[in-house]
């Protein structure tokens, strides 16, 4: 197998690269743009996105090029792209990445966007936290007007597109696309009801396509090399292209890694991150962001690509791989991820916003020592009770820490209640009244 | 967000089919599957549901199964599809429901026994059809009462976040006054950025609190929802007659609920093309007068100069002896009388009655002469029908609404949340013309800010740009050629140059709204109090008429000229003959055929049309000694009227004043007798809205002190006069208008008149319509220089009339201020700050008072609430009565203002 070329990551990591606009000029940026501007007619780079079987990266893999498709043809009016960079799972730090040391690369994906699809307005909506990447991004903007590849008739062509930075203010939930949206349009940041969606109804009511920073990355390569090259990397047909995990926890060298689609969750770890720490036995992953259900040991042969981790019974995700050496407490790990929803619920739906604050409630009753048998119960049935029954995924999402660990490490729940019934005094029943 | 196929009349919505717990439904494609499964008589709990606005989707309560998903889905934001199984009952829904309130009911307090909504809560209900008996995770939240508001007290404690408050208010309303916001960890519902509540004050959120979580200030802890007498009846303050709850304790109202509810979630979210069932402020909180204690208890009369407490039978015996002692000595028409539009229609009806036959005079007239006559009278001469031509569903569903001279926001706030509506869901053009930056203003598509005063001009350039820009209706105008070659005559005469200097709108806005206008194909015109209150009002409807004839406008359904009205009942004053120019079932007076049909009903003579006589004809002939007596029946001249009336010589010269009301206002301090009459809400009666729609009130509670309905005082009066009048009760007199006027109660429907332009056209037009096209720039232009400022008094949304003035809710949310409305650059190119004094002179006189900033006020133009009479601004107007309609302008001027 001949060496793997990386793409997103090739820039930067080439010594020297300061993500400045001739430093990208110089490797070839802005090439796709000169190439399609005015020269291909805007369907055919939705058709390239299609065939290159490009999926989004910001957690849920749907097909970019299909969701361009789903925009309102021949729409007469302002449409929107909003660049997804609030990256704010646990456990995820690539986009940051891609803004901080390259960011003409999601600035060039944005404009053939933009250009794909018709839209004259873009926006970056900017995790509140990176104060740095917006600055970086501010400027390379600044940079990108001045040479005439942002704003009005771009490249003294016909094309007007305008790019403009938002930062949020500090919300979990904004990353999700219709909260996002909100937020951007001014408004407390609560998921919208789907349908319709975004691409019909989306900022202001108008057309909108939410796509996340790798994913437009990835488009000046797509548009430079074509979508056979493309869709040839990875583990074609469904999971083209390479996926940058960022691996955290437990492992020697923590960090991003670019693969191609496909590479088993044991070479990332073992070879990419230079395995575990302290060469303690691995007990747990985390294989695509907090709300990506656990794996155990047994999946390290599982590849990471769409199909495969879905089939194993997690997701994908945003490519947050979070390892556990063996002595993690499950219970406490659990309890701290459910803290993290819990605060950030953004409190519309009534079962995840009274659902997590119960499920924390009785998760640290049992990590303190304080479980009752019919904890688990509790626990399974509140879970049950919150996935899908919300305006978004968040539901779903806050309760895969619990359900997993319950799954797998349920002896661990056991034993903390089991020690709490024989230390505990007998516990004051609250009064209950009627039948139970 | 995204429309309903339901409530989209440009979407043809695809029939489908689907099964409901076995059963075969019909619906249409993509509605929500909650919409679908509530019509077919199921409920399904829902907690954050209302048919009024979007899904919200939050509660997790309205789960059904669908066959093919392996978890329970949320009915209401799930798109009902052809072939869908869904079951709606079963015991895994039921307890998966369970666990949804036992969420609901962990972050609850459960202080039920001292909370409003106890017995009236939608938790409670809920929790007890769940059987939910585990309590043990009640919270207590312990957040501090928000009681900022003036009106709504916000106790979080309760709150469910169900966010029923915030979408009824951002979706239906307009508003957006309220959010969500996480404070001390839990998320509350608060004023926009956490600030007191100041919005229209509706309550409509107060209304859909399943909870008790949002409290009424002004009935919080007085009473129990079970004991309370919940009477439904129609709202006397302005045109729209909305349908409400007064719900009374023994005698007293406690509280003023709407139809729109938590308990009532379920509808066709098309039916609210119709209204909504909300109320506005006025009807929500400006109950108290009615129980109020400057309520007239007994009558009184004039003894040694003052007014004495006397019992009923003198005071009526007294009143009807002077009056036929006058009537004697006189003549009948020696005696004159007034009524407010706020009396029923069998009131109004009984009282030309009284007067036309009892007394026999033709003297009488009733507020609707303050304005809307103009509109009835250019209606009834222009098309043959003397009221509004559309209703409320015309209105939400019109694809572009004309709205000339009104801040409906303020004056009628529901027929307002109706244009509302259909930008929102029906995303109709509107075209807002006014001299001021309303709310309607601030939502329209089309806000034209013209200069003071110069709506009517801004209507002649509509009509010329309609016609020059050819967008002209040909089949309309090829019916009377004559007629629009005349029109087309007169309007050439007209130069675009002086319209748009007149008006200050550029000539391409102009033709822009002509032809959003013209091209809409259902298009309405709304004229309200810039028009029909303001000078030349009667011409300018006609015009209006004419714009909508040559666009093709008239006849044609869901279009029309429409207007509104500022007291409830001033389109049945009309109908009901309470006007010197009609008899009831507005027939002419002069009319000698509907004369017969009438003296023949009622067994007597009709007195002479002539000798009839409009408001400020009888306070003029009151002055000159011609009239000895005058009756008034709730009205008050004397504080409504300018000072340059010489309302109060006219009162002092009469030997007899008799006012019948339910305060002793400023006019009844001058009268010789004084006789207490009952509010709406202790009698029965129907009142006419704007719509047409005839609307029962009903009687709430007894009767205040000693008052009396007016008919009753009314119907001994006439007795007393000779005039045998043998009515038990409102029924009574109903009965009789029932047989004269056949199919005027019509069980609460509007009724469609056919607008038929062709009497009119093809008549007399042509010698009228060139009066109206005058220039008249020139003199607008002279007055502007010499006097800057336009003066008007107007509406506010709290209030209306004096009436409310009494309410102290009302007062509370807005207290006079006695300040001028000003723009806020205008204050500081003057050097005034707010509470500066300035000197505001007009032709009649000047006056100093003190100025406070406005956001709707545009550069050049002031205001003041004609609701309140300290400092008497309305002294400073000049009054110009219209020479078609005897209307007495006086809420519009010119002035100076200079810092004191």
């Amino acid at each position: 197998m001949p060496p793997f070329e990386k793409i997103l990551l090739k820039n930067m990591e080439t010594p020297g690269y300061t993500g400045s606009l001739a430093d990208y000029e110089r490797g070839g940026g802005y090439q796709a743009l000169r190439k399609v501007l005015g020269k291909i007619p805007p369907a055919e780079i939705t058709e390239t996105v299609k065939k290159s079987g490009l999926r989004g990266r910001g957690g849920a893999g749907f097909p970019t090029g299909v969701k361009w498709g789903f925009l309102p043809k021949d729409y007469q009016g302002p449409k929107y792209l909003c660049c997804n960079a609030d990256e704010s799972e646990p456990g995820t730090f690539k986009d940051r990445q891609l803004i901080e040391r390259d960011p003409h690369q999601m600035i060039e994906g944005m404009l053939l966007a933009c250009y794909a699809i018709g839209v004259e307005t873009a926006y970056i909506y900017i995790r509140g936290e990176f104060v740095l990447g917006a600055q970086i991004l501010e400027r390379a903007l600044a940079e990108a007007r001045m040479a005439g590849y942002v704003g009005q008739n771009i490249l003294g062509a016909r094309t007007s597109i305008n790019i403009w930075v938002h930062r949020g203010a500090g919300a979990y939930i904004c990353g999700e696309e219709t909260a996002l949206l909100e937020s951007l349009e001014g408004k407390r940041g609560l998921p919208r009801v789907k349908p319709p969606f975004p691409a019909t109804h989306g900022l202001y009511n108008k057309p909108t396509v939410v796509n996340n920073v790798e994913t437009l990355a990835n488009l000046p390569h797509i548009i430079n090399r074509g979508a056979e090259w493309f869709a040839a990397i990875g583990s074609p047909p469904k999971s083209s292209g390479t996926r940058i995990f960022c691996v955290s926890g437990h492992v020697k060298r923590p960090g991003n890694f670019e693969v191609p689609m496909g590479t088993t969750l044991r070479e990332l770890i073992f070879e990419h991150a230079g395995g575990m720490r302290s060469d303690k036995p691995l007990k747990a992953i985390i294989p695509g962001g907090a709300s990506a259900p656990f794996f155990t040991p047994e999946h390290l042969g599982v590849k990471l690509d769409f199909e495969s981790v879905a089939q194993a019974g997690s997701m994908l995700g945003s490519g947050g791989v979070t390892v556990m050496e063996e002595g993690t407490n499950m219970v406490w790990a659990a309890l701290r991820l459910m803290e993290f929803f819990y605060h950030e619920s953004c409190g519309k739906c009534t079962p995840c916003r009274e659902g997590s604050s119960w499920l924390v409630q009785t998760m640290r009753r049992i990590v303190d020592g304080r479980g009752r048998n019919s904890d688990l119960e509790t626990l399974v049935e509140l879970c049950q009770n919150i996935a899908g029954r919300t305006v978004c995924a968040f539901g779903d999402a806050e309760v895969a820490p619990i359900m997993s660990t319950l799954k797998y490490w349920r002896h661990e729940y056991e034993e903390l209640i089991q020690q709490a019934a024989m230390s505990a005094p007998a516990e004051l029943m609250m009064p209950v009244m009627g039948k139970h | 967000m995204g429309l309903k196929p339901a409530t989209n009349p440009e979407v043809e919505a695809k029939p489908i089919e689907l099964t409901i717990d076995g059963r075969s439904v019909s619906a249409s494609d993509g509605v929500s599957l909650y919409d679908v499964i509530s019509s077919t008589g199921k409920i399904v709990p829902a907690m954050c549901y209302h048919y009024t606005f979007d899904p919200f989707g939050s509660c997790g309560m309205c789960l059904v199964m669908v066959e093919g998903k392996k978890a329970p889905v949320r009915s209401c934001t799930a798109k009902a599809a052809a072939g869908m199984i869904v079951r709606t009952e079963g015991d895994d829904l039921f307890q998966a429901r369970k666990k949804a309130v036992e969420k609901h009911l962990s972050v609850h307090p459960l202080d039920c026994p001292v909370c409003d909504a106890d017995g009236h809560c939608e938790l409670q209900d809920m929790a007890f059809q769940h059987q939910v008996t585990n309590l043990a995770n009640a919270k207590q939240k312990l957040i501090p009462e928000d009681t900022r508001s003036l009106v709504l007290d916000f106790n979080m404690n309760r709150c469910i976040a169900c966010g029923e408050c915030i979408n009824v208010c951002k979706d239906v309303l307009m508003i957006d006054a309220l959010q969500f916001m996480k404070k001390g960890g839990f998320n509350q519902v608060v004023a926009k950025g956490d600030q007191p509540l100041s919005c229209e004050f509706c309550g409509d959120c107060l209304a859909v609190c399943p909870v008790g979580a949002i409290t009424n200030k002004f009935s919080k802890y007085l009473y129990k929802p079970w004991q309370l007498k919940k009477t439904t009846t129609t709202c006397n303050y302005c045109g729209d007659g909305c349908q409400m709850h007064v719900e009374t304790k023994d005698r007293e109202v406690v509280r003023v609920t709407s139809p729109l509810s938590w308990k009532n979630k379920w509808g066709d979210r098309s039916e609210t093309a119709k209204g909504h069932g909300g109320i506005c402020v006025r009807g929500r909180f400006g109950f108290e007068y009615i129980d109020s204690t400057a309520r007239l208890q007994q009558p009184l009369m004039r003894r040694d100069g003052k007014l004495v407490e006397a019992p009923w039978l003198e005071a009526v015996h007294s009143v009807v002896d002077r009056l036929a002692d006058i009537k004697a000595k006189h003549g009948p028409d020696a005696i004159a009388g007034l009524i407010t539009a706020r009396c029923t229609n069998e009131e109004l009806y009984l009282f030309q009655k009284l007067m036309r036959v009892a007394i026999g005079t033709n003297q009488l007239d009733s507020s609707a002469r303050y304005g809307h006559i103009n509109f009835v009278r250019a209606a009834q001469q222009a098309v043959g029908v003397g009221r509004a031509m559309n209703d409320w569903e015309d209105l939400t569903k019109a694809k572009a609404i004309l709205l000339v001279g009104s801040n409906l926001t303020e004056t009628n706030p529901l027929t307002s949340v109706r244009v509302k509506d259909a930008i929102r869901i029906y995303k109709a053009q509107v075209i807002v013309v006014d001299s001021a930056q309303t709310n309607i203003a601030r939502l329209a598509s089309h806000p034209m800010m013209v200069k003071p005063g110069s709506e009517g001009v801004f209507v002649q350039g509509l009509v010329k740009s309609v016609i020059e820009q050819d967008l002209i209706d040909t089949e309309a105008t090829a019916k009377y050629p004559k007629a629009f070659a005349v029109l087309q005559e007169a309007v050439a005469k007209l130069s675009f140059e002086s319209i748009t200097a007149a008006t200050g709108i550029a000539l391409d806005q102009i033709h822009e709204a002509a032809s959003i206008f013209a091209e809409a194909p259902r298009a309405i015109i709304l004229c309200a109090e810039g028009v029909v209150r303001r000078p030349a009002g009667y011409e300018k409807i006609l015009s209006l008429m004419d714009l909508a004839w040559i666009t093709g406008k008239l006849g044609r359904p869901g279009c029309g000229v429409t207007t509104v009205t500022e007291e409830i009942n001033e389109q049945g004053a009309v109908d009901m003959g309470a006007a010197p120019e009609f008899l009831p079932g507005q027939a002419p007076i002069t009319d000698a055929a509907a004369r017969d049909r009438f003296a023949k009903a009622w067994g007597a003579e009709l007195p002479a049309p002539e000798k009839g006589a409009t408001l400020t004809e009888i306070l003029k002939r009151c002055r000159n000694g011609q009239i000895k007596a005058l009756y008034i029946v709730g009205e008050n001249p004397l504080a409504t009227l300018p000072k340059s009336m010489d309302v109060q010589a006219a009162l002092k010269g009469l030997d007899l004043l008799v006012c019948q009301d339910l305060f002793l206002t400023e006019t009844a301090r001058f009268a010789h007798v004084v006789l207490p009459a009952c509010s709406y809400a202790e009698k029965e009666g129907t009142f006419t809205n704007l719509e047409g729609k005839v609307l029962r009130i009903r009687q709430a509670m007894d009767p205040v002190g000693e008052s009396l309905p007016d008919w009753h005082i009314m119907t001994a009066i006439a007795s007393g006069l000779g005039c045998q009048l043998d009515y038990e009760s409102p029924h009574d007199i109903q009965r009789e208008i029932m047989k004269l006027l056949p199919g005027y109660y019509n069980l609460g429907q509007p009724r469609k008149p056919a607008p038929d332009p062709n009497k009119y056209l093809s008549n007399g037009y042509s010698a009228e319509v060139k009066a109206r096209y005058q220039p008249q720039m020139e003199a607008m232009a002279a007055t502007q220089a010499a006097k800057p400022f336009a003066l008007a008094l107007g509406q506010l949304l709290y209030h209306s009339g004096k009436l409310s003035t009494q309410a102290p809710g009302l007062i509370t949310i807005a207290p006079n201020t006695g300040r001028l409305h000003m723009n806020a650059k205008d204050m500081e190119r003057l050097g005034l700050t707010d509470g500066t004094k300035v000197r505001v002179t007009t032709a009649q006189g000047k006056l100093d008072v003190g100025v406070q900033a406005d956001l709707a006020m545009l550069p050049g133009s002031c205001f003041f609430p004609e609701h309140f009479n300290e400092p008497p601004v309305k002294d400073l107007m000049a009054v110009e009565i219209d020479r078609h309609t005897g209307v007495p302008y006086f809420k519009f001027t010119s002035a100076t203002i200079q810092k004191v």
